[in-house]
């Protein structure tokens, strides 16, 4: 329309020679041309960037910055922004504003997310949308590329786990005296028949005039693997979306506790990781509602969703690790436990601790475990879900060599929430 | 420099209320597009016919573009949304087309005596065979139209109240049903574009007439010699005002459109912006303005002249097609017409018809008169009573209410007079009946000297100011003592005063031409030639009242 104007404005000019309306040609002219070339290009040229930290653990609050540079001279005249927030996430704040950016001004916008549960999640991504004053041109849009967020999973504090172990020299202390550290020790005692000459503290009965002998620290080395079962078949329907994050809790609670204690600690879980088995050339797909991580997974093609396990290390960053899968690992309908543990630990080590964390604590799960006992494994059961016969699940696994444990509520951990309390 | 902000608001603050520029500067600028399209049109029918005040329908003009914004303006509120626009806009218009009447009456001057009522009275259409209020109602309507279009569009275009109502509430609070239907606003903003567009290729061609010599044109009657003239410095301004405030508008629009969608979008819109928004256009149109002046004009660059030959050669080349299917239609009609001529028989021998029977009777003159009297009133008493009421509803919402106390007290005041009037009539007709009664005397053979009447001279139109002139140079000739003959012409007459007056004989033959071409000529007179005719007359006037009656013819 507006270049129809331009040419009935034209052909007057030259036919009725009217110098005057050359002058409205170039206005027109020059105001098309200037809403034509500057606003896609200086939109193009804006500096943006997001800062942010990208891990988080549960229930912390990430505060995230935009900052939008126009390195240009002239004003643009309106910019709008609108940055697409995990409704999971948010604080009740948003990015969605217009604003007029003068040359060579930074705007800068802050936003808070709060960490309410675990997940992968996508932050972004930034539409920064402007045009001209007059509507002569359409409106352009550019982005700032989304970035991800890592929520880890809640990790409850753990005392003492007081897990049985095979494994000597470690740096955890036990009740069990077998494993007393002579590197650490502890105190005196009387001497009592039977003990070792070599332990007898002889500055000590010197001065005390009586035998007494040294006692150490038991201590025990725990190389653990946290085995999750996520695999949904095994976990009761009404109740699978709550129970397996309550599983995943207790992995974490677990694994930091571990590592916490300078214990190597690896990870086996047969739940799926959106993030493996697709393809490297397509992008990530995430929820348009809550912003989390979705799967192309299908029973079919759920065991190639797997991530590989983690191996037993120590450190921080290894923990790290372990948590980070943790964050953005679901429950599907994979391989079940009775079918998978056996293989999934044939290349650990003789004597590791195993914590399977599962549902429940059947027949068939129990003499899974069993065949763990016979190979030189120290499995045990910690079973997640609620029930009320658990005594005979516990008897079971005493009878087959291993011991079990039951956490279905939080109040269940609180019995390794109590320190040492070493017998002397 | 840096600007910075957290946790904005939930609702965007500026966007809920209407601010001055919607209030003040839109009309302004609605009116000014509305009224610079027709004033292109005054300064083309000022260069084309100058005789004419034509630059007198500029205040019309806006009067009407400020009404129809104002009333569409006020149509708009919600609160009026039962009223029948259509009627409402109906009795606007019946009221500008008796204001425009009354306006035109008022600039010429010729408001109608009492034979012009009368003539009114029988016959209606006279009120309208006036070519200065025609053109004035035409303008008038156009501008209103184009302003109540423009206001429209723009009112359309705002964020309505239901939806300012609505997105001012917090989420959780809204209604889904309550919602309110969302549309495209585009197209409107569209529509005025294009409007202003039509408008634009008017006023520029309007322009560009405005350079041509159109009154060498008219005496000339020839396209060849056209003069050019430059550009007037009125349709200068006009332009300016035009695509300046187009510009704006079209900006305020474009602002408006995006405020909407800002709003629906829970969109945080600085209060600021509003006004930087203006700014910016307001300076981008200054600076692309001032680049402009310094460019060279598009006609003395050589591409422009290859273009400007281009157009010429597309217009003869058009010009050439028409010609050559003009001669083609010219002569294919000649030829049906001599094949069908030539089938006919010669109808010369034929004895010629008999004559047509004459007319019946009219009826008498008197009875014609009756009944168009009749019809008049008739049709003026409902045209009154339809304007009356039609001005009652336009004011009557308007917060104009009519005192029927202060009616009732005209109209008894009225019936008052014209029963003492009556009461008098009565006493007169009783008083002169019985000699009205008595035989009558003969009359005299003289008929009464008709009776002077005041004339105003400027309300005559220029042919009947040099007649008024002439006419009233022979009656005095005639107090003096050379009346003219009823068997004289002018110029026989004319010979008789100058042997009286020798000393006027320049003047008399000037107002003698002059009324000759007045009477007897077919061709316009206009305002400047009645001027020196006067001037002849008043000098012709002075003589003759200087000069004693002579004794004898």
């Amino acid at each position: 329309m507006f270049s129809g104007l331009l040419l009935a404005l034209l052909a007057i000019a030259f036919l009725l020679q009217v110098d005057f309306i050359f002058y409205i040609l170039y206005v027109c002219l020059g105001v098309y041309l200037w809403s034509r070339w500057y606003f896609p290009r200086t939109l193009h040229g804006l500096e943006r960037r997001r800062v942010f930290v990208q891990r988080a653990f549960w229930g912390e609050k990430v505060s995230v910055r935009l900052v939008v540079r126009h390195n240009g001279r002239f004003s643009l005249p309106w910019l709008q922004i609108h940055e697409s927030v995990p409704v999971q996430l948010t604080a009740g704040e948003e990015v969605n504003e217009v604003f007029l950016l003068r040359g060579r001004e930074t705007a800068e916008f802050v936003y808070h997310l709060q960490a309410r549960r675990r997940g992968y999640y996508k932050i972004g991504p930034l539409w920064l949308k402007t045009g001209d004053l007059f509507g002569l041109i359409p409106e352009k849009t550019e982005t700032l590329p989304p970035d991800y967020l890592t929520i880890y999973p809640r990790i409850i504090p753990l005392g003492y786990l007081g897990l049985p172990s095979r494994q000597l020299f470690g740096t955890i202390s036990s009740q069990q005296r077998l494993f007393a550290d002579p590197t650490r020790p502890m105190g005196v005692r009387d001497y009592r028949s039977g003990d070792p000459i070599r332990q007898i503290h002889w500055k000590a009965s010197g001065h005390t005039r009586k035998l007494v002998v040294k006692t150490y620290e038991p201590a025990i080395s725990l190389e653990t693997a946290v085995v999750l079962n996520l695999c949904t078949t095994e976990y009761t329907r009404y109740s699978r979306a709550q129970i397996t994050e309550w599983a995943i809790e207790v992995a974490a609670s677990l694994a930091a506790h571990l590592v916490n204690q300078r214990q190597p600690v690896g990870l086996l879980t047969n739940g799926i990781d959106p993030l493996v088995g697709t393809a490297v050339s397509s992008q990530p797909v995430f929820d348009s509602q809550s912003g989390r991580l979705l799967t192309d997974a299908t029973p079919e093609n759920a065991a190639t969703h797997m991530p590989p396990h983690i191996p037993p290390r120590s450190g921080r960053a290894h923990l790290m690790k372990i948590l980070e899968q943790l964050a953005r690992i679901e429950a599907a309908e994979t391989i079940p436990l009775s079918q998978w543990l056996i293989p999934a630990c044939m290349h650990l080590n003789w004597g590791i601790a195993l914590l399977i964390v599962t549902p429940k604590g059947d027949e068939a799960t129990c003499q899974t475990i069993h065949r763990l006992v016979r190979t030189g494994l120290n499995p045990i059961l910690l079973v997640v879900e609620p029930d009320a016969n658990f005594g005979r699940v516990r008897e079971r696994a005493a009878q087959l060599g291993f011991v079990a444990y039951h956490v279905a509520v939080r109040q269940d951990l609180d019995r390794w929430k109590r320190p040492l309390q070493v017998r002397v | 420099m840096s600007q910075t902000t957290s946790s904005p608001p939930v609702l965007p603050p500026s966007i809920a209320h209407k601010s001055w520029s919607e209030r003040v500067l839109q009309p302004v600028l609605i009116g000014i597009t509305a009224v610079s399209l027709t004033t292109a049109l005054l300064i083309l029918l000022h260069v084309a016919l100058p005789m004419r005040p034509w630059f007198w329908l500029l205040p019309l003009c806006a009067f009407a573009a400020g009404e129809g914004i104002l009333t569409t303006h006020w149509l708009f509120q919600p609160e009026r949304r039962t009223l029948n626009h259509t009627l409402y806009r109906a009795t606007e218009l019946v009221s500008i087309l008796f204001f425009t009447r009354f306006y035109t009456w008022f600039v010429l001057g010729n408001w109608p005596d009492l034979n012009q009522i009368y003539n009114i009275l029988l016959s209606p259409i006279l009120l309208f065979a006036d070519v200065y209020f025609l053109v004035a109602t035409l303008l008038a309507w156009i501008t209103w139209q184009r302003a109540v279009d423009a206001a429209h569009v723009f009112l359309k275009i705002a964020p309505d109240t239901a939806e300012i109502a609505y997105y001012s509430l917090p989420r959780h609070k809204r209604q889904p049903e309550n919602r309110p239907v969302s549309f495209d606003r585009s197209p409107l903003l569209m529509h005025f574009f294009q409007q202003w567009i039509y408008g634009s290729v008017v006023l520029v061609f309007c322009a560009a007439l405005t350079t041509f010599d159109l009154v060498g044109l008219v005496n000339r009657r020839s396209l060849f010699g056209l003069a050019r003239l430059g550009l007037r410095a009125d349709m200068l301004v006009t332009l300016l005002l035009y695509f300046l405030a187009g510009f704006l508008l079209i900006s305020q629009g474009r602002f408006a459109i995006l405020r909407a969608r800002w709003l629906a979008e829970n969109v945080r819109l600085r209060p600021e912006m509003e006004r930087k928004w203006y700014q910016q256009a307001w300076r981008l149109l200054l600076v692309v303005g001032l680049v402009a002046a310094f460019l060279p004009i598009g006609s003395t660059v050589p591409i422009g002249r290859l273009v400007a030959w281009f157009f010429r050669l597309v217009l003869v080349v058009v010009n050439v097609v028409f010609y050559l299917f003009s001669l083609v239609f010219i002569g294919l009609f000649a030829l049906i017409s001599f094949l069908l001529g030539s089938g006919t028989p010669d109808l010369g021998d034929l004895p010629a018809p008999p004559p047509p029977p004459s007319p019946p009777d009219l009826l008498p003159e008197e009875v014609d008169e009756a009944i168009a009297l009749f019809f008049g009133s008739f049709f003026w008493g409902v045209v009154v009573v339809a304007g009356v009421l039609a001005l009652i509803f336009f004011l009557r919402d308007r917060g104009v209410r009519l005192e029927w106390g202060w009616v009732t007290a005209v109209l008894r005041a009225i019936r008052n007079w014209w029963y003492g009037l009556w009461q008098d009539l009565s006493q007169q007709i009783t008083r002169v009946w019985p000699e009205w009664q008595q035989p009558k005397r003969p009359s005299s053979s003289t008929p009464a000297p008709a009776r002077w009447r005041f004339i105003r001279l400027n309300a005559l139109s220029p042919r009947d100011q040099i007649r008024y002139f002439y006419l009233s140079t022979v009656r005095r000739a005639s107090d003096k003592g050379v009346a003219r003959q009823v068997s004289e012409t002018p110029l026989e007459y004319a010979h008789d005063l100058k042997e009286n007056w020798p000393e006027a004989d320049t003047d008399v033959e000037s107002l003698t031409d002059a009324f000759l071409k007045a009477q007897y000529s077919p061709s316009p007179i206009v305002d400047e030639e009645v001027h020196p005719v006067k001037v002849h007359w008043k000098r012709l006037k002075a003589r003759l009242r200087g000069r004693k009656r002579p004794s004898g013819r």
